[in-house]
Order: C-alpha cells, then structure tokens, then sequence
C-alpha cells in the first residue's frame, strides 16, 4: 500500500519569472500550492526582481539555479546535478545555438553523462526524448511574452522521480 | 521616606503572620472565642495611617487569605450545628470598628450560604454597618472586601439565591450602592494638595473599582434589556454626578470593556451624548471614542453589521459627535485629534467597506482640520498619522481612492520622505491586489500621487541604493497591469507611463524603460494577433511603434550597453513577429548591425563576450523579416566576432555553432557551413601543439559533423580525419588526469557510445568509423 503511493522525491522545475521587467507578480495560488510539497527545486533563470528568489525560496531553501541572459553574471550557465540515481543537465538555452534543439542539448549532455536536459528560453512547456535522453522545458511561470511561442501560458512543471529506478 | 515606608510595612506584615499563626493554632484547638481574638489583633493592622495606598495594598491581600481560613472554619461550624445568627451576633464584641466589620462580613458571607435568611436581607444589613467607615483608604478595601466575599452570594437570576432572597434588581442595587459609595471615597483620596502624587496613588487603586463593573457584567440577569433599562443608567448617574476627571474616565472605559459590543451598539446613543456633553473638560473623550470605535470595528470583522444599521446610523453618530469634537473644542491637542480621526477612518473602513462618500467625508473633515493648524504643528507623530490616513484605504479601496477630491490635499502637509512612503505603499497596493490598470483618468491620478518616485524634484532626499532599486522595480511592476480590452486604450494608458518615465533619469529608466519595452512589445504582439487593423492608426503604426522602441534602448545604451545589447535582441525578434513582408528590412539590418558594434566596442568580459555573441547567433537564426544579402552580412559579422574571441577554443566553438546560422529551418546554405567546420578546424590545429587538452574541440567538431551529416554533404573523409587526431592526441590530453581531463573522457566515451549505436542501426556514414 505504502509503496504503490510512495512517488519518490518531488522537484519542482520552473522558469523564465521575469518579476518586474515583464511581469507583475507571480499568482498567490501558486504559492500555497506548491508550500511544502517539494523536495528539489530547479529553476531555470531570468527571476527579474529579488522578490521572486524569495517566493522560490520561500517553496524550498535549495535552488538549483542557472543564469539567464537577464541575470546576474555571478550564477553559473550550465548546472549538472544529481538526483537519486538520475542525472540533470540544466541550463538556461539561450546561449545555446540553435534554442531548444534536443540534438544540440544532447551533445551537452555527453559531457556529463546527464539523462535529463532542463531548458528554458523559448516560454513553451515542453517534454520530448531523444535517443534515451529525455527534455523538459517548463516555459515561464509567470507567463511573460518572449518565447518563440505564439500563445502566451503559463506553465510550471513538476516531476516525480522514483529515486531507486532507472 | 521610603525607607520608612518599607519598615512600616515589614513590621505590619509581621504582626499579621504572626497573629495569623495563633489563629490557626487556636482553630484547630477549636478554642473559637480566642481564635477570633487573635483575627481581631491581625484585622486590626488594617487600621494603619502609616502606609501608602500600594503598600496598604499589599498588606490587605495577606489579611484577605488569611482570612480564608476563617472562613473555613466557620463553615465547619454551621456543619456541625452552631448557629450562623450567634456567630453573627458575637463577632460584633470586637473592640475596633475595622476588625469588627471584616469579621461580620465574612460571617454573613457564609450567613448567605445557610438560606437561613434571604441573601438581601443580610446584604443589605452589611452594607449599612459598613457605611461607618469613612476613611478614603480604609473605606475603599473594606468595601472591596465586601465585594469580593459577596461574589457568589447574589441573588441572580438563575442561583441559588433567587427567589425568597431576592432577584436580579437585588443583586444589581447591591453592586451599584457599593460602587457608589467607593467611588465617592476614591474621589476624596485626591485631596487638595500635592495633586500628581494623588493622582498616582488613586491610580494604583483603580481596580478595587473596577472590580464592581465586572461584577455587574458577570450577572447572568444582566440582559441587553436590563443593561440597557436599569444597569446603564445608574452607570450614567454615578458618572456625572460625580464631576471627578479621573473616576469619570475611567469608569467608562471599564464599562465599555466589561460589556458585550452587542450592548454598546445598542446604547451607542446615550453613551455617546453622555462623553460629549456631560464630562468634566479634561476627560480624555478622545480615548473613549478611539477604545470604543476599535471594539466595534473589531466587531464588524465577525458580524455582520447590517443587523444594526437599520434601526441606528452608527456612523452618522459617530460622525455628529466627532465633528462636534473637532469643530468646538480647541483644547484637544492637533495630534490626538487626528488619532481620533484615524481611529474612525479604520472603523468606517471595516464596519462600512463600500461606502466610499463615507471615507471621502471623513477625508474633508480631516483636511478641515489640517487647513486651520500652522506649520510647525505638523510634528512627526502628526505626519505619521497623515500617513496612515492616506494607506489605510488603500487595503480595501485600492485605487478608487485616488478619485476622492481630498485625498491629494492631504498629501501636501507631507514633507518629502512622507510623500514618498505613500506612493510606495499605493504602489504596493496595487501590484499586491494585481489591480488592472485600465481607466485613463485613474492613470493620470496614480502617476500624480507616485511623482516621488518617478521624478527627482527640488525636495528629493537621497535613499540607501538597495531601497532606491526596490522602490524602482516595484514601479516597473505596475506597467505590466496596464491592460484594455482596446488596444489603442492600452496604448493611450502605457504612454501615459513612458511619458513621464522620459521625465526621470538614467538611474530610474534603467528599470522602467525595459518594463515599458517589453509592455510595448507586448502590445504589437497582441495588435498582430487580434486585430491587425489598428496597425493603421496613426498612434500604432508599425513606424511609430518601432521607432519609439528603438529611442527607448537608445537612452539605455550610454549607461548600460549589455542591457541595450539584450533589449535589442529581444526587438529583432519582435520585429520578426510580425514582419514576414521584410517591409523593414533595413531598419532591423540596422539594428542587427548596431548588435555588432556593440558586442564588439562595449562588451569588455571575456566569458560574457562568449555566452552573448552565442545568444547573438541564436537570435539571428531565427530571423526570417531580414533579406538574404543582409542576413549573410549580418551572420558573417557575428562570424568574425566569434573568431576573434579570447580563448583558443572558445574561438573554436563560436565559429562551429556559427553553422547553425547558415543551415536551419529558414536558412539553407552548406557553402558557408562547410567553411565554418574548416575554420574551426585550423583554429584547433594551430593550437593543440601547444594545448593538448584541445582535443575536446575535436569532439565538439565530430559531434557537428554528426548533427549536419544527416542534412548536408559531409564528406567521409574529413569525418575520419577528425576521428584519427582525436585519437592521437587523446592519451597526451588525458595525462594530468585532472577534472578537465576527466570531462574529455566522459564526453569521448559518450560520443564513441553514440557512434557504436548508430553503427548498429546501420545509419549511412557511420559505417566505416572504428573507435
């Protein structure tokens, strides 16, 4: 019973919040929601304001942080990371040539050994797989204008990983 | 003298301990009589002159639990069959008044307790022999005393005591008589002399007072109606005809906290007559009002207030009386008056949440108030509450508030720092409460009241950067409110924003011109895909739009080219939104153009040089609104600028992501993907001798080959060149075996596990490479 309902750690994968310069605030709903629930947090870059570190820090005091191109210079470009027994390759994407290319990423990924590609830059939620390699992109949660994407949502993601499989 | 004081009272407490110890012993040899005797010597302590009012206090709380113990035993006593009239009758030999008294109290408490007699029968009994003591101090306790023994002895409705002993009127005579008298004897405790000290000493007492409303408050037959027919009156009458400042002020406030709010709202009329027009001048009116408005208000959070509007229009009594206050009354200080207005501004705000004429009168009245003071009365404290004035709306008003005519008059008796506290939290309402911004006329109110924020007039005063960038950034957030359902609406608005932003300086429209940018971005997004039309209105033309963005990154620029550099690149591919005709072909060939001098005069960091010239890259492959000449201009600059890069292989890899641009879903030119891969061959090869570790650009290279293999010609040939060098100059590379070392190995593994799969799969060109 318990292991049927057992789903593993929880990340939290989101982006692209732009608090300030494109956005006005991040909805409150999400923030109860989310309070609590998650074990990891990967967030792909571009928070705008301080405030929005603090609400993200506020879901969970970890932040896998990689830089976007209206960051900082002191947070790195590309994370690799480890969860379980699962390995991330994050990074923002817009200094990626061409933008969200699973081919492109893969290449990365080598580096690493990574079997999952975090990404945003392009605003659009996305999931697809390549070869064994999987990509996730959770576009913006704020739901901003400036993806490649016509339509304007917002998507967060959140993935359960079961820490003992492969 | 407080030495002496400290010695009077040890020695008393003393006596009382140790005649206290004899009367137990006595007790529990049942030698009544001298058990009495020694109660009599301890009582007898309270008939002191020498003690202030405290240390007299102090001493009667001991007595009062030694007491108990009497009282014990008397009870006992009625048990095992002696009777309570003896008892009552023999106590009263006591030589001294004062212990005499607080025996046959105590006696007749338990007398009570027989049914022997009715309870008001001897209530009433002691009450007259009591009267004898007339002493202030003295007086005072042994009426507490006598309030405190009768505590569950009163005939109400529902005791035990009801009925032959008496009923509720009873008991409400009982507590009311008491309290008159004790009022009557606190009064005399001021004196004519040494007037603070009194006071004081009055004060400390305060509760032997108060203890009398509690009482009253906790009689079950005290209904609303008997509250309000025959509790509150005589209330009313001890009040006034007292004439005493402190008993009548205090003495309301404890009956305005004993109470239930229900009774108040039903009694608001009187109450509020009686402090307006029948007190002593100095009672503190003010206090009373903000205590009551603040229960009330607390009230209307759980209840909800309509059930007792109907019959009465608190706040038109409220507001009558109030204004009478402001109006007549010179004495009241300017600062509390606007405590008071305050107070009510929060009450209407909670009890009335709607009722906007409501806020806008009590906003008049204020201003009235300002309008006669001078300058120097506007004290900090006096600000502040101005302060407070001009936020606590906004909580439930958000920005209706800023159409009230008096709201801006208010903010012109703030100094600068005040001014600036208030549009900082108008702002925070509004972004808070995520308030669309969609009424032209409310736009140009919210810009006037946040001018502290967007200008730097004469009265400016430097703020700490980190609150100077807040302050900034929380503006910004408004712009993204800005929203119509008319575009040319949402425009006329977010103009409204820029136009004053161009009024700020460089250190302001850092942050809110991006945000007005990407606003404006936005709105030529939403024009294209909803309503193409407005294209043609004079204010939304394409032009117009894009040459306004394009003055808007200019201003940036001198400060902060990176951000321009970004801004820019974002611009292009709105432009390339919405221009599939290339009608502004060289416009944005300008603006790409501009990307390039930049990136190539401003841009200092060498790591900063690399991510940027690749985020340059991947921008200009997604542009289709460019024509090709241009565009291969364009991509062969960005090109160049990769090869010149710091690094050996940076370098390298800046000119082989460089394909990307020349073969994509628009583009489709192998010539110049093939030169890339040549030139970031002989930029590795010129280098390896040296770095060894640059073989990793030999992988990136074979991984390329790989990516374009499956589009494009790529001859075997070279593919197997690359293949051989890597794995020549590999075991050199991996040596040292330090982390770079360590990424190569991994990265060649991976790619050798690539090729190996695709090998199986059969894929053409994979076929002859041996790893």
């Amino acid at each position: 019973m318990t292991q049927e309902l057992n789903y593993g750690d929880l990340v939290l994968v989101c982006g692209d919040i732009y608090l300030g310069t494109r956005s006005n605030g991040i909805p409150n709903k999400l923030k109860n929601l989310l309070q609590n629930k998650v074990q990891h947090l990967i967030f792909t870059g571009n928070s705008g304001d301080k405030d929005s570190i603090e609400w993200l820090k506020s879901i969970y005091p970890t932040i896998h942080q990689v830089r976007g191109q209206y960051d900082d210079d002191d947070i790195p470009e590309n994370k690799f990371i480890t969860i379980g027994t699962w390995k991330f390759f994050i990074t923002h994407g817009h200094q990626i040539v061409p933008w969200g290319d699973e081919e492109t990423l893969s290449i990365y990924m080598k580096e690493q050994d990574a079997d999952i590609a975090i990404y945003g830059n392009l605003h659009e939620q996305k999931v697809s797989k390549l070869d064994k390699k999987y990509f996730l992109s959770p576009g913006s949660i704020t739901g901003v204008y400036g993806g490649m994407n016509q339509n304007i949502r917002k998507p967060i993601r959140c993935i359960s990983i079961q820490v003992n499989q492969q | 003298m407080d030495d002496d004081q400290e010695k009077y009272l040890e020695d008393a407490r003393k006596v009382v301990k140790e005649q206290a110890y004899f009367m137990r012993a006595s007790l529990d040899k049942a030698q009544l009589k001298d058990a009495l005797r020694y109660s009599s010597a301890m009582l007898s302590e309270l008939r002191t002159s020498l003690l202030t009012p405290r240390n007299y206090y102090m001493l009667f709380m001991q007595v009062f639990d030694e007491m108990r113990i009497l009282e014990g035993y008397f009870k006992e006593e009625y048990r095992r069959g002696r009777k309570m009239q003896d008892l009552y009758e023999s106590v009263q030999h006591a030589t001294y008044v004062i212990p005499r008294l607080y025996l046959l109290i105590t006696v007749g408490s338990v007398f009570i307790q027989t049914h022997e007699i009715g309870a008001k029968v001897i209530l009433a009994d002691l009450i007259e022999t009591i009267k004898s003591v007339q002493h202030p101090l003295r007086g005072l306790f042994i009426r507490y005393y006598f309030l405190k023994m009768c505590k569950d002895r009163l005939p109400d409705t529902g005791s035990e005591y009801e009925g032959e002993g008496g009923n509720i009127d009873d008991a409400i005579e009982v507590i009311i008589r008491n309290l008159t008298e004790m009022n009557k004897l606190w009064i005399r405790m001021q004196g004519s002399k040494e007037k603070s000290r009194r006071e004081r000493e009055r004060l400390d007492l305060k509760v032997t007072i108060g203890e009398n409303i509690t009482r009253l408050s906790n009689l079950e037959g005290v209904s609303l109606e008997t509250y309000k027919s025959k509790v509150l009156p005589k209330i009313q009458e001890i009040v006034v005809s007292s004439k005493d400042v402190i008993s009548q002020g205090y003495i309301i406030d404890c009956t305005i906290q004993a109470f239930p709010d229900e009774y108040h709202l039903n009694t608001l009329e009187e109450l509020l007559r009686m402090c307006t027009t029948q007190l002593e001048p100095n009672v503190d009116i003010k206090n009373i009002f903000i205590l009551l408005m603040n229960r009330l208000a607390a009230f209307a959070l759980n209840n909800d207030m309509n059930n007792y509007n109907q019959e009465i229009d608190i706040y038109t009594m409220f507001k009558a009386n109030i204004d009478k206050m402001l109006d007549s009354n010179n004495q009241i200080e300017f600062k509390n008056l606007l405590d008071l207005q305050v107070s009510f501004l929060d009450f209407t705000l909670k009890c009335y949440p709607n009722k906007s004429e409501y806020i806008n009168s009590i906003l008049k009245s204020c201003c009235r108030l300002c309008q006669k003071q001078n300058e120097n009365d506007f004290t900090e404290e006096c600000q502040k509450n101005i302060v407070k004035f001009l936020t606590l709306p906004l909580d439930t008003m958000s920005l209706s508030i800023l159409t009230m005519d008096e709201y801006p008059n208010l903010m012109k008796y703030l100094p600068f720092q005040k001014k600036r506290q208030v549009a900082i939290k108008i702002c925070q309402a509004v972004v808070n409460l995520h308030q669309v911004i969609h009424d032209y006329q409310i736009t140009q109110e919210l810009l006037r009241f946040i001018q502290p924020l967007l200008i730097t007039e004469a009265d400016y005063v430097d703020i700490p950067e980190q609150e100077f960038e807040e302050e900034q950034q929380l503006v910004a957030r408004l712009v993204h409110l800005v929203s119509h359902q008319d575009l040319e609406q949402q425009n006329r608005i977010l103009q409204s924003f820029i136009a004053r932003f161009l009024k700020g300086d460089i250190q302001r429209q850092r942050y809110t011109l991006p945000a007005s940018i990407f606003a404006l971005f936005k709105l030529i997004h939403e024009i294209h895909f909803n309503n193409q039309e407005l294209f043609s209105n004079q204010q939304l033309t394409k032009v117009t739009l894009f040459n306004q963005i394009k003055s808007l990154i200019e201003l940036i620029q001198p400060n902060h080219p990176e951000l321009a550099l970004r801004l820019y690149l974002n611009f292009l591919l709105a432009i390339n939104e919405v221009d599939q005709a290339q009608e502004f072909n060289e416009f944005t060939y300008d603006i790409g153009s501009g990307i390039i001098s930049i990136f190539q005069d401003e841009i200092g960091d060498s790591n900063v040089k690399f991510t940027t010239i690749h985020t340059i890259m991947a921008t200009f492959s997604k542009l289709t609104c460019i024509e090709a000449e241009n565009y291969d201009t364009l991509a062969s600059n960005a090109t160049s600028q990769a090869a010149k890069l710091l690094k050996k292989h940076e370098q390298a890899t800046g000119v082989l992501n460089a394909t990307h641009m020349f073969y994509n879903e628009h583009q489709k030119i192998p010539q110049r993907v093939l030169e890339c891969f040549k030139k970031a061959l002989k930029i590795a090869s010129s280098s390896i001798g040296q770095n060894p570790k640059l073989v990793y650009v030999y992988i990136c290279i074979l991984n390329k080959y790989f990516y374009f293999a499956q589009h494009i010609e790529v001859k075997e040939q070279d593919i197997l060149e690359v293949v051989k060098t890597i794995q020549e100059k590999l075991p050199l590379a991996l040596k040292d075996n330090d982390d770079q070392s360590k990424r190569i190995k991994i990265y060649w593994n991976n790619t050798v596990e690539y090729i190996r799969i695709k090998k199986k799969g059969g894929l053409f060109g994979f076929a002859n490479i041996n790893v």
